[in-house]
Parts: structure tokens; sequence; C-alpha cells
């Protein structure tokens, strides 16, 4: 016994002996040089620093919690029989009632308050209504989330429909606009703040870059409105790309272009020796500008066809060249396949390019599609898709979108223009006037006409640009129903589901007015698409369907859909739009942004 | 401090090492006062503790007699805890670390005196700053600061390196542990075992410093945990010292006759970056500071401003944290000195936190109403990179809009305001059902933002109040730091508003005092009839709040005496026998290394 406690004493000597003698130095070496390896390894974490925030667009539904939120509607004039009436539709899809403030604003500063309560999943529509002040806008404020406001413009050639701002941006950017003889362009400067806004407007025409003095240090008042005329200084442009830039203080910019009636005998655009031409389609468009450049942009719908002319407009708005490559992903199919087309392009610096699919090689003539435009090089640049129908197309008018930036999981539609809808409106001001003009036209005129300003479109018209064909175009990949359809004149053909092509419209057969909805899903996995109508007063279908990873699926809405809100929810991110067309034969293409709530995502470039 | 491990060499080589260090050059670039604060104490405090653990070579004097040495230590600690509350944490982790690393070192049972000192020590620095420390010992985040956010996120090697901001990358950063790391290799007996316990505590720092930087940890800046870590570093710097005057001698020719060049190099390196930092003598400091952010006017009515900013870069002590950003705010324009001093949470910090926590998710357009209640006029915040949604938010509020011209910092005016002392008939729309409403609910905000509190009548010292449609006229002097007085006729009433916590000032009229309401569930408001009268608007309950501070003083008094006069002679006589207990053990034999305390202890 005593020897085992000698032998164990001596073993607690020889331990304490041993890490007297260095162990301890050993345990914390032991710690110290893998930290030290490690460090050296690692180096500083580079990547770890914050990143920046995401942009989101200018128009983004605030959530059902939120207290408030504000909308910053432009572009139209006062009064019912005003050139471009305006109205405010206010779209509340939160279940319970909320109540708006709207401001109505002139260019003196704020004309008119008052309060209007939305009862819940119901629309209201306000007309802007002020007594000897041409141009209006309006400062919509909820009280609340999940609400929309959006700015409906009514004119002798057509009603549109596109959601306000829900936030300033001190810069504006148009891709494109254009001023003839019935082309009036007006840019409206909204400031929702309550201190003056100073604002410079700076141009890229087909003359080159343009700063009319008159358009620089524009005054836009403490919650007023500033609206230029492109026309009273830039008169006769075939295409106006626009940068708005503020010196300090944050507003928001509409474009609204008004292509009234032509008198008869009047050259068109295109004709030889036409000093003053006129364009062909009578038309009215707004665009909220986009708030900022992006390196890539998508557009859930495509389409063209004969007499219905695509042109995708560039803008870079910065002092380096981009390079950019335009992708079409037909309906039902993906890029991975390799069925659609996509051409190269160069854009200069400051430059505008046009590219129209009609005739092009690597185009999908007669086939729905979604479109992806990415640039090459990391030069940001800002783009928009102009649709302009005319004979021998159903469609009449001409309507832009500028590309969407972000995916999300849940969008709003707000109410289209109500004669797009089939909803019985009373008669505007002049639709016989319209209807005369029509009926003028020898249909050989009308073809010239049309190939003209189709021709203007056709090729870049910026002579430092150029379109690049690439060997991705096979025109042959179509399947045989879609060529045979594509055949028949002034089809619109529509992919309801695999295999399934509907004729959506047909000349000569009278279809009512359309309204279409867009889906693009930009991941990697399907989603499935629900939607549903934002009131509930009425019974109304709820339409369910999939779309297939990296592919766009178009729907044409059912009787009570068209014309109301909608509210679009999906289980991956997507990319939505609408787009409306009046009756055949009837003026008006409305295409429109969808407002995304919630999980907004930068789509990857897997398009 | 290094002195006392028996080494001028050794004490030139920590104070050498200490004073390049990194830390504190980066907290004076970033603005972190609490840093340089931390800088300034932790050799002191780390000091402290290794006398009061009584390890070899410092005398071990019995807790009777070392009662008043851990008195005088934490009153000591009181006053850095003041500055940086972090301290009251970070001391008893100190002690923590101490006798971790005593126990690696082979003395665990000796060493729990480093955390029963710590305890104590903080126990008296707490009750020192009664009623205070009460107060934020409440709340963690008020105790350690806001949570590090993604920028502040620190690799291995930059916690390493003590890099916490522009300055100590580099190669040369890493010649401190070179110099630090030299007894580790080198050192025997007892000075085996301090480099063993202060590399331990280098290293606990670190750790924390490293989880606290991803948010892991709620802990004060990284100044503030890396400064005990630097002082740590040093002093094993200085062991280093001593063990190549006492240690080195022992070995037999090999590489350890190396360790005295390259511990030279070491050092001589680690202070090279010095030249280069201190160039300029800016050290990267912002040209302007916080003075230069806007000209705030003295007109339209008493005011606040709000203050967003990192937490290294607000100008004052943060009242609250939004993510891994601090907010304060500061009355009639820039902050006073008295503010750098901690402020605690309040209810009001509460309500201004999710406030701005609503604007930068996007859930209010309206943030100036809500702001108005608590007199915010501007919003002032500091630019960088972190900043940025915050700026987005507020951008996108349509009752804010930017002034000033500093590009350090974007000035919002509330257009939405309300000043701090106001006056409104009762009859306005909404309002007495707002006022009534909590704005710390979200139905109370719902209803705040609604209303709008702009048209309000000011009262202001030296103004004549009064006008056309005028609730309330006469004339109001005094001050808003003291008491304001008025000669006021109110025709038909009205509402008296004061954006101060409910019960902190009160109301006389005509030498009556009239009970305060609550409004939007924190401030006060008083209904004022129709008539003349005087009223005077003072602060409440000041003659307790004197009454605890003369108490306190009182105490702090008595303490001192105590400790300096008649229990100070208990304290030397202490030490006298300690001294006696330890004649054995004379500095001569404790820093031989053939005949250390551990080889009395029967190891040899």
């Amino acid at each position: 016994m005593r020897s085992a406690m000698a032998l164990a004493r001596s073993a607690k000597r020889r331990v304490l002996a041993i890490w007297s003698s260095g162990a301890s130095r050993y345990s914390v070496l032991a710690l110290l040089v893998p930290l030290v390896v490690a460090g050296l390894l690692a180096g500083s974490p580079g990547g770890e620093k914050a990143s920046e925030p995401a942009v989101a667009p200018a128009p983004s539904l605030a959530k059902a919690t939120a207290l408030s939120s504000s909308w910053f509607c432009a572009g139209a004039t006062a009064g019912a029989g005003s050139p471009a009436a305006g109205a405010v539709v206010l779209d509340n899809s939160a279940p319970g009632q909320v109540a708006a403030t709207v401001q109505l604003v002139a260019q003196s500063g704020t004309a008119k308050t008052f309060t209007v309560v939305v009862p819940g999943r119901s629309t209201r529509t306000v007309v802007e209504q002020l007594a000897r002040r041409p141009w209006v806008g309006a400062v919509v404020t909820f009280y609340g989330g999940m609400a929309v406001a959006a700015q409906e413009v009514t004119t002798s050639v057509g009603t549109v429909s596109q959601p306000c701002a829900s936030s300033a941006s001190g810069r504006w950017y148009f891709p494109f606009g254009a001023t003839f003889r019935n082309a009036d362009e007006y840019v409206s400067l909204l400031n929702p703040y309550p201190l003056d806004a100073i604002a410079d407007l700076s141009f890229t025409t087909d003359q080159g870059q343009e700063n009319p003095a008159a358009f620089q240090g524009v005054v836009v008042p403490a919650h007023g409105l500033a609206v230029v005329d492109l026309r009273s200084y830039l008169s006769r442009r075939r295409y106006i790309a626009l940068t708005v830039s503020t010196r300090g203080g944050q507003i928001v910019a509409f474009e609204t272009e008004v292509v009234s009636a032509v008198p008869a005998g009047t050259p068109f655009l295109g004709a030889k020796g036409a000093p003053d031409p006129a364009l062909p389609a009578a038309a009215v468009d707004l665009l909220l500008g986009a708030p900022s450049t992006a390196l890539s942009w998508w557009w859930p719908g495509g389409g063209d066809g004969p007499g219905l002319n695509e042109t995708y407009v560039l803008y870079d708005p910065g002092p380096q060249a981009a390079r950019l490559s335009l992708s079409l992903v037909p309906q039902g199919d993906t890029v991975a396949a390799s069925t659609g087309g996509s051409v190269q392009l160069a854009v200069a610096p400051y430059g505008v390019v046009q590219v129209t699919t009609n005739g092009q090689p690597w185009a999908l003539p007669g086939t729905p599609y979604a479109a992806y435009l990415q640039s090459l090089n990391g030069v940001p640049i800002v783009a928009e898709r102009t649709v302009t129908g005319s004979v021998p197309s159903a469609e009449r008018g001409r309507a832009a979108l500028l590309g969407e930036t972000m995916a999300a999981t849940s969008w709003l539609l707000t109410p289209g223009p109500r004669e797009m809808a089939g909803v019985p409106v009373p008669p505007r001001a002049a639709p016989t006037a319209h209807a005369k003009r029509g009926a003028g036209h020898t249909s050989e005129k009308r073809k010239v006409a049309n190939a003209a300003y189709a021709k203007r479109g056709a090729a870049p018209t910026d002579h430092s640009a150029r379109a690049i064909p690439t060997a991705r175009a096979k025109r042959g990949a179509a399947p045989t129903a879609r060529r045979k359809l594509r055949a028949a004149q002034g089809a619109h053909v529509a992919h309801h589901a695999k295999g399934t092509y509907t004729v959506a419209v047909k000349r000569p057969v009278l279809r009512p007015p359309q309204t279409w909805v867009r889906v693009l899903d930009p991941g990697g996995a399907p989603a499935v698409v629900k939607v549903e109508p934002v009131e509930a007063a009425k019974t109304l279908p709820v339409l369910v369907f999939t779309v297939s990873a990296r592919q766009c699926y178009g729907l044409v809405l059912p009787a009570g859909l068209a014309g109301v809100g909608l509210r679009v929810s999906s289980s991956q991110p997507v990319l939505v739009e609408e787009d409306s067309y009046a009756s055949p034969g009837a003026l008006g293409i409305n295409l429109a942004p969808a407002v995304p709530l919630a999980a907004l995502t930068t789509p990857g470039s897997g398009l | 401090v290094a002195r006392g491990f028996g080494s001028s060499r050794g004490a030139l080589v920590a104070a050498v090492l200490y004073a390049v260090v990194p830390v504190p050059y980066n907290a004076l670039a970033q603005g972190r006062w609490a840093g340089l604060v931390a800088y300034g104490a932790a050799p002191w405090v780390l000091g402290g503790l290794a006398r009061l653990g009584g390890q070899a070579p410092f005398l071990k004097v019995r807790w009777s007699s070392a009662w008043a040495r851990v008195a005088l230590y934490g009153l000591a600690l009181a006053v850095v805890a003041a500055f940086v509350p972090g301290f009251f944490v970070l001391v008893p982790l100190l002690g923590l670390a101490l006798w971790a690393g005593s126990l690696l070192a082979g003395k665990g049972l000796g060493g729990t005196r480093f955390l029963y000192a710590a305890l104590a020590a903080v126990a008296v620095a707490w009750v020192a700053l009664l009623p205070w420390s009460a107060h934020i010992l409440g709340s963690w985040r008020a105790l350690t600061g806001a949570v590090l956010g993604p920028a502040q996120r620190l690799g291995v090697s930059q916690v390493l390196r003590l890099q916490t901001g522009p300055f100590g990358g580099g190669a040369l950063g890493w010649a401190v542990l070179v110099a630090a790391g030299l007894p580790l290799a080198l050192s025997r007996s007892w000075r085996l075992e301090w480099a063993v316990r202060l590399w331990f505590v280098a290293l606990v720092c670190m750790a924390l410093i490293w989880v606290g930087s991803r948010g892991w940890l709620p802990l004060p800046v990284p100044e503030v945990v890396l400064a005990p870590a630097g002082a740590a570093l040093a002093l094993a710097g200085g062991v280093g010292g001593a063990a190549l005057e006492d240690d080195l001698r022992g070995y037999r020719f090999g590489w350890h006759q190396l360790a005295p060049a390259v511990g030279a190099l070491a050092v001589l390196a680690s202070a090279m970056p010095l030249f280069s930092w201190s160039r300029g003598g800016q050290w990267d400091q912002p040209v302007e500071g916080a003075e230069s952010a806007y000209s705030f006017p003295e007109s339209g009515g008493y005011y606040r401003v709000l203050w967003v900013a990192n937490q290294g870069s607000l100008p004052m002590a943060p009242e609250g944290a939004l993510g891994d950003l601090a907010f304060g705010t500061s009355f009639e324009g820039l902050p006073r000195a008295s503010q750098l001093w901690g402020q605690t949470g309040t209810s009001q910090a509460f309500v201004l936190g999710r406030d701005l926590s609503w604007a930068r998710q996007g859930e209010t357009t309206a943030l100036g109403r809500l702001l108005a209640p608590f007199a915010v006029r501007y919003v002032v915040v500091a630019s960088n990179a972190t900043t940025g949604p915050v700026v987005a938010a507020l951008d996108a509020q349509t009752d804010l809009y930017q002034v000033g011209a500093n590009p350090a910092y974007h000035v919002f005016q509330n257009a939405d305001w309300a000043p701090w002392l106001w006056v409104s008939a009762s009859a306005r729309p909404n309002l007495e059902r707002t006022l009534g409403a909590s704005s710390q609910s979200w139905a109370g905000a719902f209803w705040l933002q609604q209303l709008d509190l702009s048209g309000v009548q000011p009262l202001v010292a030296g103004q004549r109040a009064g006008g056309p449609g005028a609730v309330a006229e006469g004339v109001v002097e005094g001050s808003p730091y003291g008491e304001l007085r008025a000669s006021l006729v109110v025709p038909s009433g009205g509402t008296l508003y004061m954006a101060s916590s409910f019960g902190a000032w009160e109301l006389d009229v005509d030498g009556r005092s009239v009970p305060a309401r609550r409004a939007f569930g924190w401030a006060s408001l008083w209904s004022l009839p129709a008539g003349r009268y005087n009223v005077a608007v003072k602060p409440a309950g000041t003659l307790g709040r004197h009454l605890v501070d003369v108490f306190m003083l009182a105490v702090w008094v008595a303490a001192l005496w105590a400790l300096l006069g008649g229990a100070g002679a208990r304290l030397r006589k202490g030490f006298s026998r300690a001294a006696r207990e330890l004649a054995g053990n004379s500095p001569q034999a404790t820093v031989s290394p053939l005949a250390s305390p551990w080889d009395e202890e029967g190891l040899s």
C-alpha cells in the first residue's frame, strides 16, 4: 500500500516536473501557432464587407403591416375633357379598408387635398380635376400597406394606365421618345418633397447629344410639378433618349407621348421629300422612367407579327460603350435548348440602339416569347420594349414598357384601362374623327406607311451601333403547328399547354378586347403561379398554372378578370407583366409592369 | 506595471510594444472614445489584477489585509467604467482568463485569487457608481454597446494583429506577436507562468472580438476588448525581457542564444509602422467633425437633433441601437460634452429606434410625423457604407428633406416637426385621440402619422408668445435647461405639451401644481384652463436626485478617507506582515530560474 502511494506521489511529481519544464509552454504554442497559420492563410476578410443593398424598382408595394406608403403620379392633364385627362386609380389589396390622402399638385404647388377611404380588396378612382391648370400630378399617401396607385390617362386616341412611383430619385432615364408633326412628347417632373428641386435634362437624339438651355435648371417647386414639352426645342426628332438628373433633390419623372390623328394627305415618316412627316399610328403612351441603370433587363412578354412591330430600344447613358446580348425565350422552350434567337449588340457611350425584331433572322415571328437583355462588359444601361400595331395587325396603337430587373414571389397588377377589358365606358370626346381617319386611308397607303414606320426601327438608327446576329438563332426550330399558324396573316399565337396552340387573334375574326398576363420564371425550379382578383365583392375565377424553370408563359384573362386589380403569387421568384389590347381595329395597347410586393431577388443569369 | 517583473529592460520592451500596438490609433481614426479610454486603462486594470492575484513575483497578501487594496482598485475601476461601462463585464473575464492561464501553467488553486479579486473590484465599482450603475446593468446592450455589424467583421489575421481599423495591417503587424511570443520559447519558472497567463488573456480577448465582430455576441467596440489583449502582449514582451536576463544563461549554446537578436529585431520592426501612421498627424480622422455637420438654427422653438451613425462615429454615447448602428439625440443643435457619458435606454429611445426601423424597412413614408412628438427637427446621418440604407430610407420620407452641404453628413430637416414645448387648442382635430394613444404601439403610431403637429404654437424663452390665432399670449422667460416661466393669457383654454419623459417635469399655475397627463404614452401634457395666470415649468423631483448625488458624494469621500487614512495604515501593516511571511522568498531568490517558488513547493 505504502509503495503504491509512494509510486503515485512519484508519478505526480514527474507529471508536475514535466509540466513545469515546458508542457504549459507547448500548450499555449499549440493554440497560437494554428491561429497564426489560419490568419496568414485567411488574410483579411475582403469578401465580408457589407454588400450593397439591392435597388428596388420605382413602383413597389409596401407590406401589409406598413404604417403608410406613398405613391407619386404624373403625366396627365387636369379635367375630363382635357387632352390627356388623368385619373388616379387607388387599388387596395388588403382585406381591411385603407384611408388615403390624395394631394393634387399643379405647376404652382399643391392645389387640392382630400381624403379617400378605399374599402378592403376594392378600387376607387379619383378624377384629377383642377380648374385652369393644364397639367396635374398626385401624391397619394395610403395609411396602411398593400395598396397601390395607378395613373390613368385618357385621350381621343386611347387610354393607358401605369402604376405610379413609390419612390423618388435623383435620376430618371427614358430610352425612347419622338417628336413629329402629330407626335408630342411631354416630360412631367413631380416633386413630392417640401423643398424645391432643380432638374437638368440631357438628350441623345438622332442629331446627337443635345442639352437645350431651356431644359437646364428646371425648377420643380416643392410639392409641385414641372412639365417640359420636348417638341418646343427638339422638334422632328426620330428618337429622343433622355436623362433627368437633379441637383440635390429627388423627383419623379413620367413621359407622356401623344400621337394624334393625322390630317388627310399628310406624308408619313419615311416618305420621300417630306420635311415634316407624321407618324402613321395614332396612340397615347405613358411611361414612368427608370430610376437607375442595370446590367440586365427582362420582359416576360414579347412578340411580333405582320403589322405588329416590336422594337427594343437600348440606351447607354454612361461614358463607356456597352456590349449587350438580347435573347428571346420562346414560350415552352428554354435558352438551354437554343430554340430562341439571340443577337449581340454594341451601344456607344451616351448612344441609343433600336432593334426591331420584325424580319430579323434571329427573331421568332408569330411566337410569343420573353426577352432577356444582358450587359456583357459590365456597363449598365436602360432598355425599353415598344410595340406598334397597325394594319394588317388587329392591334392599333403604340405602347412601351421598360424592362424589369427584379423577380419576386408576390405581385400586384393594377386595373388596366376599362375599354380594353370589354367594360362599357362612355364615348370619348373624338372617337368619330378617329374612325373616319381610319376609314379614309386606302389599304395600299396603310401598307406603305406601315412599312416606312417599320423600316425606321428595323435596323439600328445610331450609326455607332451595329447588330450582330449570332449562330444561336434557329428559325427552323419552331414546331410545325406553330409554323402553320404563323402563316396565317395577323395571327396572335398563344401557347397554353404543351403542344396546344390557340389562335388568340386572327383577322378577320373579331375578338373581344384581350388582357394577357405574362409570367417568366428565371430560376432553376418550376413556379406554381396563382392569379386571383383583388376585389372580394365579385365571384371571379382564380387561375393556377405552372411555369417551367427558365420558361415564360402567357395567358388571356377570362372575362371578369380583365380590367380589375389582380394579385399574382408564385412559389418561386418570377417576373410578371400585363398586356392589354383593345378590340381589333380599335385603338389601344397598354403594357403595364406588375408591382412587386415581397421577396425581391435579382434573377440569376441562367437565361 | 512591467517593472514588477524585476527587469528594467523588460519594462522598456513592454512600454515600446504597448506604444506601437495599433489599438489606440484605430480608435482615434474611427472616433471611438471608449477605445482610447480602454487603451489608457488596460495596463493598470491588468496590472492591478496581477498584483491582487499574489502570484510570484508579486507578494501574496492575505485577504484580510488586501480588502483596502481591492477597494481602491474597485474605485479606480469605477472611474474607468463610468466612461466605458463594458469594463463591468471585461474585468471579470480578465480574472477568469488569468485563472484559466494559471491552470494551464499548473497554478490552478492560487489562480482563483485573480477571479475573486476581479469580482470584488467590480462589485465595489458598481456600488460606487450607483444609482447610474443599477440602471445600466439592467440592459446588456447599454452595458456593452450595439452589436457589431458586418462592416466591423474582423478576420483572424486582423484580430491577431489587433487591426481594428486602417492601422496595423501588413507583415510588420506580426512583429508584436513575435516579440511577445519569445518568453513562451525561452522563459522558465514564474516567468513562464506569467507568459502563459498573459497569452491566455490575449487569446481570450481576441477570441471574444472575433466572435463579437460577427454579431454573435454583443460586445463593446473592438478596441475596448483588444486593449487588454494589447496590454497582455506588451507585458508578455516585458516578461520576455526578464527571461533574457535570467533564463538565457541557463541554456546551453544553441538556438536560444538567437533570441535576443530576434526579440530586438521584432521590437524594432513592430515600431516601424508607427512612423508611417503618424505621418501628417491626421491619424486617418475626417478633416471635420460633427460640429461642421450643419449650422443649426436658434429660432422657431426648442428642438432636438437625432444623430444616427456607427457606434464609434456617433458624437455622443448611444441612446439606442438600430441594427449595427447607434443613435442619440441632442437638444438645440450639437450634443453637449456630458452626453459623451453613458446614456441609458429609455422608453423614448425604444420608440425612436422602432420608428427608424420602420422607415428602414420601408413601412412608413411619414417618419417626420412619427418624430414630431420628440421635437426632432433634424436627423443627421454620418456618411459611410453602413449608413447607406438608412439614408435611402430617410430619402423616401415625404416629410423629410435634405439640407446642408457637408458630404460627411446627411442632414434631413423634418417638415412636420413640432417644438419641444408647445400649446395648442384642445379642439384640434384628431389631437386628443392621438395624444391619448401610445405611440409605443403600432396603433398609436398609425394615428400619430395622420396627425399634423406643424401648426402648434411654440413657447420659447425670451420671445413673446402670441400673434394672430394664437392659443396663448404672454412673455416666456427662463431656460429649458432650468425653469421656464410665463405670464399667459389663454382665451379659450388649451393644451400644453412637453417632449420630455412623463413625470420628469412639473407645471405650476399660479403657484399650484397641476397634474400632468401622459401623451403618446411617454410625454407630458397639461390642460390649460381659459384665463390669465402665471405658469412655471420646471424639472420634477430634483430634490430627490440631489439628495442621492450628495449621498453618493459622501460615500465616495468616506471611502477615500477610510482607505487613505486609518485603513491605509492597516494596509501598510498587512503588507509588512506579508513581506515577513515571504522573507524566505526574497526577490533575488524568486528571479532565479533554478530557485523559483515552484522549487520550494517540492519540485526540486
